[in-house]
């Protein structure tokens, strides 16, 4: 039993309306010694209009969790005396009216551990799930929120949001949590335990603890143990091994897919210890967009940045991340974390991947530019439009891994300006030829992409087999340009005419 | 205005000042078979993809610091 279904026993129901005098400062001053990363979880109960709150006090013997993580506590501490815990829920009605459905915004769990007689309680937010403030349609970019139901007083609920929680650095610390968040976005459960994930480390709080934390070696443990895949990016200069790339392209490739990484960073520290300065890694679930970005155009005119197109990761403003320390939902500015405190990524997928996002960009701008210097005109505005922005330089790129099913979904209802769909029979072909999943690179132009979020077309590439060596056009599955469509097929490629001539809307797995 | 823009922009001009006329016969013209050796991959993107998987391969199995 988790805290999520364990039954409470209520202790206040409060009246959390301004005109109540109703004061998140002095509630948490006064009942939880002012802890402030609770304080921001009423801060954000606060911005979605919270009424009302329900303190429940969850108890060891209703709740097998609560008896299984003071157990690991009184392991690791001997002098341990117990841990209470609370389960605090966020509603929009005033305390004990009906609530309708959405009158449930989310719930948080505050564990107090005693660890020794003569100290003072020490507090955490084991948990809390709560909905992002800003949406889709803030141009904010959550893939990984998941569904909970919550067992509370009057009767059970339905939160949604990303996990969020925090290290009580005795048996779980910033790892484990971060892992926590990102494996409760993947996993069928929709969460983990930290006993299952110490398991698996090998930390039994005697011979192995977690007083250190947990190295990279311990966190794919976890990660294989659990059967989720993962890409690595390490960055450590101190070891001669420097990333020759730009980690946050890397970054960006794990969560425009819709999938959740870790962020690992050494900290500006100004007496590190012998095993160098401190770490810190934080699950990065989202992004924000600008669509009036000035740093795409400036990098290429004022600073020297080479590429041949733009990645639509130029107009990412930031990444929405926890930060255990702090809370739930913070935004990180993309340029705000340097490449010389960056140290690891560790960025999930759902499903086995043999090629990064920034290989399968470089190789899909290589067939764009040798299509349109093949055929660099139609005869037709946009395919004209198109080659010339392949041909110099200027196509902005953005790829993502993608099921068959939202592809052809996607393809099926995209139309051109004009209301033009693509052939149905070429859609039906792909649905034959087409795997289960691949990487799908969009092609845009700058405002087209930005402004009227709409390409040019897109093309399709294996993500199960490693890039050939030299590369060869093996990789391609499909294309589709305006008034042009290709396909791969017993190992040769096909190119037909469509009467789909115009731009069409980029994919969006994420309604506003 | 940089080279590249001022490039698109003359390509652009140009597309415009030729309004290519619509190519109705295009349309519907048989599958024709590409003949996979025409893509030539730059050597840019080869030297990219290599610097990638030697590094990749170089720090597959180190762990260094702790979180």
């Amino acid at each position: 039993m988790d805290f999520r279904g364990a039954p409470g026993t209520v202790v206040d129901w409060h009246d959390t309306r301004v005109e109540a005098k109703f004061s998140n400062f002095l509630f948490v001053d006064q009942s939880y010694r002012s802890h402030p990363v609770l304080r921001r979880i009423l801060s954000l109960a606060r911005k979605h209009d919270y009424k009302s709150l329900l303190v429940e006090e969850i108890r060891e013997g209703d709740c097998a969790l609560l008896a299984e993580e003071n157990a690991a506590l009184a392991i690791r501490c001997p002098g341990f005396q117990g841990g209470t815990a609370h389960r605090l829920s966020f509603w929009r009605c005033p305390p004990g009216a009906p609530a309708d459905p959405q009158d449930f915004i989310g719930y948080a769990v505050f564990k107090m551990d005693q660890l020794d007689a003569n100290a003072a309680p020490e507090g955490h937010v084991y948990e809390a799930v709560l909905p992002p403030i800003r949406l889709t349609e803030h141009n904010n970019y959550i893939h990984c929120i998941r569904g909970y139901t919550v067992r509370t007083d009057a009767g059970p609920q339905a939160a949604s949001g990303v996990l969020y929680a925090q290290q009580n650095v005795q048996t779980f610390v910033c790892a484990h949590v971060a892992l926590r968040t990102a494996l409760a976005c993947l996993l069928p459960d929709g969460d983990i335990t930290y006993s299952r994930m110490n398991a698996l480390a090998g930390i039994d709080h005697v011979t192995k603890t977690v007083e250190r934390g947990l190295d990279p070696v311990a966190m794919e443990a976890i990660l294989t143990g659990v059967g989720i895949h993962y890409e690595k990016i390490v960055h450590e200069p101190q070891h001669a091994l420097n990333l020759p790339t730009e980690f946050q392209r890397d970054l960006y490739g794990f969560i425009e897919s819709g999938d959740p990484a870790l962020l690992g960073f050494a900290l500006d520290d100004a007496n590190p210890g012998p095993q160098g300065p401190s770490r810190h890694i934080v699950p990065i679930i989202g992004h924000t967009f600008n669509d009036d970005a000035w740093v795409p155009e400036a990098q290429r005119a004022y600073f020297g940045n080479q590429l041949s197109y733009f990645s639509s990761e130029s107009w990412l403003s930031s990444y929405v991340l926890h930060d255990d320390n702090f809370g739930p939902y913070y935004c990180l500015p993309r340029h705000f974390l340097k490449k010389d405190n960056f140290r690891l990524i560790l960025g999930m997928r759902r499903h086995p991947v043999m090629v990064s996002a920034t290989e399968v960009e470089a190789v899909a701008l290589d067939f764009l530019r040798a299509v349109a210097i093949q055929h660099p005109k139609l005869g037709q505005t946009w395919y004209d439009r198109f080659s010339i922005f392949a041909r110099s330089g200027l196509l902005v790129l953005r790829s993502m891994l993608i099921e068959k099913k939202s592809y052809l979904d996607h393809l099926s209802a995209a139309r051109t300006r004009d209301g033009v769909a693509v052939e149905a029979d070429w859609v039906s072909e792909l649905e034959k030829a087409l795997p289960e999943r691949f990487w799908m690179i969009e092609a845009s132009a700058q405002e087209l992409f930005t402004v009227s979020r709409r390409k040019f077309g897109e093309i399709l590439l294996d993500c199960s087999k490693p890039l050939p060596k030299p590369l060869d056009p093996s990789p391609l599955l499909a294309m589709r340009l305006p008034g042009m469509l290709w396909h791969s097929e017993a190992g040769q490629l096909k190119m037909r005419t469509s009467a789909q001539q115009g731009h069409t809307p980029i994919y969006s797995a994420l309604k506003p | 205005m940089t080279y590249a823009t001022q490039q698109l922009t003359q390509a652009l001009q140009e597309l415009t000042s030729n309004a290519p006329a619509f190519q109705a016969s295009r349309i519907g013209r048989p599958t024709e078979t590409v003949d996979p050796q025409t893509f030539e991959f730059s050597a840019e993107i080869e030297t990219f993809l290599e610097s990638k998987r030697a590094y990749s391969e170089r720090t597959r199995d180190v762990s260094f610091g702790s979180y």
